[in-house]
């Protein structure tokens, strides 16, 4: 059983073996890494481990980031999702992290938006998570608009790896659908 | 955002109203509805209002039947799912049961059995559903197969309008 998210223009599915190209490209790109700690990938192994890193918290956790396509022509751009994040980030351990990176060409389209949608109906509509959380690193304006747009609540900033950022959260009561 | 889930031969989404000739050719046919209540639909108005209550359960329940594609030709040959009843059945309330409806030309290929199967992973795995209910008339042979098929028990055989059911039951086994 596969699961396929669809909206207007995107679908979102697992991240596979063969999208290792997709994320070479998106990875490897210094101005994706802008606000992600300046450090991008330099070979496909890493997209490679990527992926397999990905794929290891489907069967552990149930869920992490899926790749976002271009309904039309099936073109990997980038990622979208939610990720069980472990480790301890601004006080919280075990939550559920919402995230995207998206392939430089593919900015400014809304497709951040889109994607990032329906991966919090998913996360209230069909896991029943209590609460979505994110983070942004201030200046990342792209970022911090779509979390805004798509409803989160900026609750504060936090250091991340010396690294200022915004902390958003969504309980299930005040998401409006 | 819309819900697709792929097999290796099928694609489960949404019913929609553009379904509506395609159920009313399934429904309307009395084979279809031989272990069911005799009772076929017997205009388009039926069939389009029958969508348009699954379509409501979406909205209410998050969930309700899928239509059932054939991925090769995106022929619509059915509906399988989850149905959450909030209304009594054989006593119970308030619980999740999976069932299928294929129009006769797709009977006899598996197509029921895979795609209960998508859905009780997904009821399982994804939507972490504690129990699963169905239930067959228990003349119907072939539903009894898939739902055995799929790992589901009978836990109970029952009279509904003088038409002997069997009731079936699967706890999750992860939870």
């Amino acid at each position: 059983m596969k699961i396929i998210i669809e909206t207007d223009r995107l679908l979102l599915r697992e991240l596979l073996p063969s999208d290792k190209e997709g994320i070479f490209h998106l990875d490897s790109d210094m101005d994706v890494h802008e606000y992600l700690g300046k450090n991008p990938i330099k070979t496909i192994e890493e997209a490679q481990n990527i992926i397999d890193f990905v794929r290891l918290q489907y069967q552990e956790n149930g869920i992490g980031r899926w790749a976002v396509l271009l309904k039309e022509n099936h073109e990997f751009i980038g990622w979208a999702g939610l990720k069980l994040v472990k480790e301890n980030i601004n006080g919280h351990q075990n939550f559920y992290d919402l995230g995207y990176r998206f392939i430089k060409s593919f900015w400014q389209k809304g497709y951040g938006y889109e994607a990032a949608k329906a991966c919090l109906d998913y996360a209230f509509n069909v896991m029943h998570l209590e609460t979505v959380y994110a983070h942004a690193m201030i200046g990342n304006e792209g970022s911090k608009r779509i979390l805004e747009k798509i409803g989160m609540i900026n609750t504060g900033t936090f250091f991340h790896e010396n690294d200022e950022c915004l902390w958003f959260e969504l309980n299930k009561k005040d998401y409006r659908g | 955002m819309n819900l697709i889930i792929e097999t290796e031969r099928l694609l489960l989404r949404e019913l929609l109203l553009s379904d509506t000739e395609a159920m009313f050719k399934m429904d309307s046919n009395p084979i279809v509805h031989k272990y069911l209540w005799n009772k076929p639909v017997e205009t388009i108005n039926e069939s389009r209002e029958i969508i348009e209550y699954v379509r409501k359960q979406y909205i209410e329940h998050t969930i309700g039947r899928f239509a059932v594609v054939l991925k090769e030709t995106n022929e619509f040959i059915g509906w399988a799912g989850l149905k959450y009843n909030d209304k009594e059945l054989n006593n119970r309330i308030n619980f999740y049961d999976i069932g299928y409806r294929l129009d006769e030309p797709f009977w006899g290929k598996g197509y029921a059995s895979e795609a209960s199967f998508a859905w009780l992973d997904y009821a399982f795995n994804t939507m972490k559903v504690q129990k699963m209910d169905a239930a067959a008339q228990s003349e119907n042979a072939a539903s009894n197969r898939i739902l055995q098929k799929i790992g589901l028990t009978i836990t109970e055989e029952y009279l509904e309008d003088d038409v002997r059911w069997n009731w079936y039951e699967l706890n999750n086994p992860n939870i």
